[in-house]
C-alpha cells in the first residue's frame, strides 16, 4: 500500500482500519473479541467493589473522575472523531451544573428530571454557539468557543438574580446519602454514555464523523453532509458536557462560577489530549489521570498547569494517541503473541 | 439632561482612551493575522506572546535598569528571536497536520507561557514606568494621558510601515507571494521558508511592541494573555479573518464601543457586549465588515 495519507482514499483507509482493526493487526478476531469482555467484566467488577478498597478522599476523587469523564467523553466525539476544537468546554459543563442547580433548588425538580435537562441545556448552548460557526472554518468554532466560555462566565458572575452571583448557589441535596451510591450513579451514568458513543461509531454518523475529520471536501463530495454532521458532534459534546454539570452540581452541594472557568476548559481539553484523541477510553484514562495527579504537582503552586501545557505540547508532537493509545497498543501486541503461539500449537 | 462643556470634555476623554485601547488590539490582530495568512495557522497563544513582550520589557526596564528608549528595541529584536524559535515548536515539526493538532499545539504553548511567566514571576502585577513624568496633557480641558498617546502615535506608525511592507518593498511582495501561493512562489525562485521565518518574527516582534507599549498603562499579570487575545481575535472577525485593513477598523470599533459602553451603560456587562457583536457577526456576516469573501465549507 502506497505511503501517502493524503488524497480520497484515506478516509476509506481510516473507516476499514476502524472496522478491521483486529484483522489488519495480524490479531485473531476471538481473541480480540474475549479480551474486550473479560476486560469490560472486570472493570465492572471494579468499579463495584472500589468503595470498599479505597478511603473517603479517594472515593470522593473517584466519584469526580467519573463526572469528568462523562464531559470529556463528549470532548472526544467532537476532537478526536469530528476533529473540531473547543476550548469554552467548561462553559457547557456550568451551565449544566447551573440548570440542575436552580432547578433542584428553587422549582424541587427531582434528580431524574434535572440530569436529562442539564444535558439538554448543553445541547440548546451547542446549537446556538455551533449554527453560526460550523458553516465556517475551523478556527471560527475554536474562537467562539473561548469568547462563549467567558460569556457564560460574565452572566454568571454578574446576572445576580439567577445565578446570586459569586456566592453561588447552595443547598443541592443528593438524591442519595451515601457517597458509595452517588459513586456507582455517577459511574453507571458514565458507563451508560460510554456504551452509547461506542455504538454510535459504528452508525452513519460516527463513520461519517471519522470521514469528516481525515478528509472534508472528500468527505462532502461523497454526500455527507458537513456542517449538519458538525453540528451533531458539537450537540453530543455539549450534553455530555451538561449531564457532567448536573453531577457535578449534586455532588458537591454548592455551585459559584469559580470551577467553570478558561482554566477548567483547558483542564478538560488536557484530560483528552493525554488520555488519547482517538479512543473513548481516552477519555477515561485522561479523567483519572488528571483527578489523582494534581495533589502531587503542589510544588508549583498555582502554576502547576505548566506542567499540563509541556504535557500537551509532547503528546501532540510525539505520541498523539495519548495514554489509551499506548495501552491499546500494549494489548495489540499481547494478543498478537497469543495469537502466534497458538497458531503454532494447532499447527504441530 | 443638560449637556454641559464637562460632558462634552468627559466624552472626548473616553474616546481617546478607547481609540488608544483599539489601536491595541488592532496590532494584536495584525500580528496574529500575518502568521495566519502565511502559514494557516491561527496562533492561539497569541495574547500571551504579548504577556512576554511586557515581561521582556520589565526585564530589560525595571530589573536590568536600561532606559526605555533603549529596552524598547533590544525587546523587539529579542521578541522576534522568539518567534524564529516559536515556528520551530508549532509549524515545523507539524507541517501537514490537522488544524486540530495546530491549534492545541499553540494552545498548549499559550499555556505554558502564562504559567510560565507566573512561576518566574510570581502572580502579583507589574508595571512598567511612563515614558514621560507628567501623566496627563491638557487639551482645552480635555486630560489625555500621555501613555496613551504614545501608544497611539506608535500604532499609527507600525500600522504605516506594515502598510508600506507589503505595498513598496521586495520583501513584502515575496512575503505575500509566500502567503497566497507557496508553491508557486516557490517556483519563482522565492525562498518560502524564509519568508516564513521572517512572518513569524515580524509577528512577535508586534506582539512584543504591544506588551511594551501597554506595560505603562495596564498592569502586567501573567494572566493578561487571554483578554488581549479574545479582543484581538474579535477585532479579525470583525474586520474579516485575514485582513489587515480589517483588521485595523475591527480593533478600532472593539476599543471604541467597548469603553463607550463601560462608561455610560454598565461596566460588568462590558465583555458580553463584545462577544455579543462578535456572534452577531458570525451569524449575519461572518465575511467581515468589508465583506470580502471567505473560504466557506463545501
Amino acid at each position: 500500500m502506497s505511503t501517502s495519507t493524503s488524497g480520497p482514499s484515506a478516509p476509506i483507509k481510516e473507516v476499514l482500519q476502524q472496522g478491521q482493526h483486529g484483522k489488519l493487526m495480524g490479531v485473531n478476531a476471538t481473541y480480540l473479541r474475549s479480551f474486550r469482555y473479560i476486560s469490560y467484566f472486570i472493570f465492572i467488577g471494579f468499579i463495584l467493589i472500589l468503595p470498599n478498597l479505597v478511603n473517603g478522599l479517594q472515593l470522593r476523587l473517584a466519584t469526580l473522575a467519573s463526572i469528568w469523564f462523562v464531559a470529556t467523553m463528549g470532548l472526544q466525539v467532537l476532537m478526536g472523531q469530528a476533529g473540531l476544537v473547543s476550548i469554552g468546554q467548561a462553559a457547557f459543563v456550568g451551565v449544566g451544573a447551573y440548570t440542575a442547580a436552580i432547578l433542584a433548588t428553587k422549582h424541587g425538580f427531582s434528580f431524574l428530571l434535572t440530569i436529562p435537562i442539564a444535558g439538554l441545556s448543553g445541547v440548546i448552548l451547542a446549537i446556538i454557539v455551533g449554527f453560526p460557526t460550523l458553516k465556517l472554518r475551523g478556527h471560527y468554532l475554536a474562537i467562539a468557543s473561548i469568547g462563549v466560555g467567558q460569556i457564560i462566565l460574565v452572566l454568571m458572575v454578574n446576572w445576580r438574580a439567577v445565578t446570586n452571583g459569586m456566592d453561588g448557589i447552595t443547598g443541592i441535596t443528593r438524591p442519595v446519602e451515601s457517597n458509595r451510591l452517588y459513586f456507582y450513579i455517577c459511574a453507571a451514568i458514565g458507563l451508560a454514555i460510554a456504551a452509547a458513543l461506542y455504538s454510535l461509531r459504528k452508525t452513519p454518523v460516527g463513520l461519517a464523523f471519522t470521514a469528516l475529520r481525515t478528509d472534508e471536501t472528500a468527505a462532502g463530495a461523497m454526500g455527507i453532509s458537513v456542517a449538519w454532521h458538525y453540528l451533531v458532534a458539537f450537540m453530543i459534546s455539549g450534553f455530555c458536557a451538561g449531564v457532567a454539570g448536573g453531577l457535578f452540581a449534586y455532588n458537591e452541594g454548592f455551585i459559584s462560577p469559580y470551577g467553570f472557568d478558561l482554566g477548567q476548559s483547558i483542564v478538560l481539553l488536557t484530560m483528552i489530549i493525554i488520555g488519547g484523541l482517538r479512543h473513548i477510553s481516552g477519555a477515561l484514562v485522561g479523567a483519572i489521570l488528571l483527578i489523582f495527579l494534581p495533589p502531587n504537582l503542589e510544588f508549583l503552586g498555582s502554576s502547576y498547569m505548566v506542567i499540563y501545557g509541556i504535557a500537551v505540547l509532547l503528546v501532540i508532537l510525539f505520541a498523539p494517541d495519548g495514554a489509551a493509545g499506548a495501552i491499546l497498543k500494549m494489548r495489540d501486541m499481547f494478543l498478537r503473541k497469543i495469537s502466534r503461539k497458538s497458531g503454532e500449537s494447532s499447527h504441530k | 439632561m443638560d449637556i454641559t462643556l464637562r460632558h462634552v470634555q468627559d466624552f472626548f476623554q473616553v474616546l481617546t482612551n478607547g481609540v488608544a485601547a483599539g489601536a491595541v488590539y488592532a496590532l494584536v490582530a495584525v500580528s496574529f493575522i500575518l502568521v495566519y495568512k502565511a502559514v494557516g495557522i491561527v496562533n492561539f497563544a497569541a495574547g500571551e506572546i504579548v504577556a512576554v513582550g511586557g515581561y521582556v520589557g520589565v526585564v530589560l526596564a525595571n530589573i536590568l535598569g536600561l532606559p526605555l528608549l533603549i529596552a524598547l528595541p533590544i525587546c523587539i529584536v529579542l521578541m522576534s528571536f522568539f518567534g524564529y524559535g516559536f515556528q520551530y515548536v508549532v509549524y515545523v515539526p507539524l507541517k501537514g497536520k490537522s488544524f486540530l493538532i495546530i491549534a492545541i499545539s499553540t494552545l498548549a504553548t499559550g499555556i505554558i507561557l502564562a504559567n510560565g511567566i507566573q512561576l518566574i514571576f510570581g502572580p502579583s502585577p507589574r508595571r512598567l514606568e511612563p515614558l514621560l513624568s507628567n501623566p496627563t496633557v491638557d487639551i482645552k480641558g480635555v486630560f489625555i494621558s500621555v501613555p496613551n498617546l504614545i501608544i497611539i502615535f506608535i500604532s499609527i506608525l507600525t500600522l504605516i510601515g506594515i502598510k508600506l511592507l507589503f505595498a513598496k518593498t521586495r520583501l513584502g511582495f515575496q512575503m505575500m507571494s509566500t502567503a497566497q501561493d507557496p508553491e508557486m512562489a516557490r517556483l519563482l525562485g522565492v525562498n518560502t521558508d524564509k519568508m516564513v521565518s521572517i512572518t513569524f518574527m515580524l509577528s512577535f516582534a508586534i506582539a512584543g511592541l504591544v506588551g511594551f507599549l501597554v506595560a505603562p498603562v495596564l498592569y502586567l499579570v501573567p494572566t493578561m494573555g487571554l483578554g488581549i487575545a479574545l479582543k484581538g481575535f474579535a477585532a479579525a472577525i470583525i474586520g474579516g479573518f485575514g485582513e489587515v485593513n480589517g483588521a485595523i477598523v475591527g480593533g478600532l470599533s472593539i476599543g471604541i464601543l467597548e469603553i463607550l459602553f463601560a462608561r455610560y451603560l454598565s461596566s460588568s456587562f462590558q465583555s458580553l457586549l463584545i462577544f455579543l457583536v462578535v456572534l452577531g457577526f458570525l451569524y449575519f456576516r461572518p465575511e467581515g465588515i468589508f465583506n470580502r469573501e471567505i473560504g466557506q465549507k463545501v
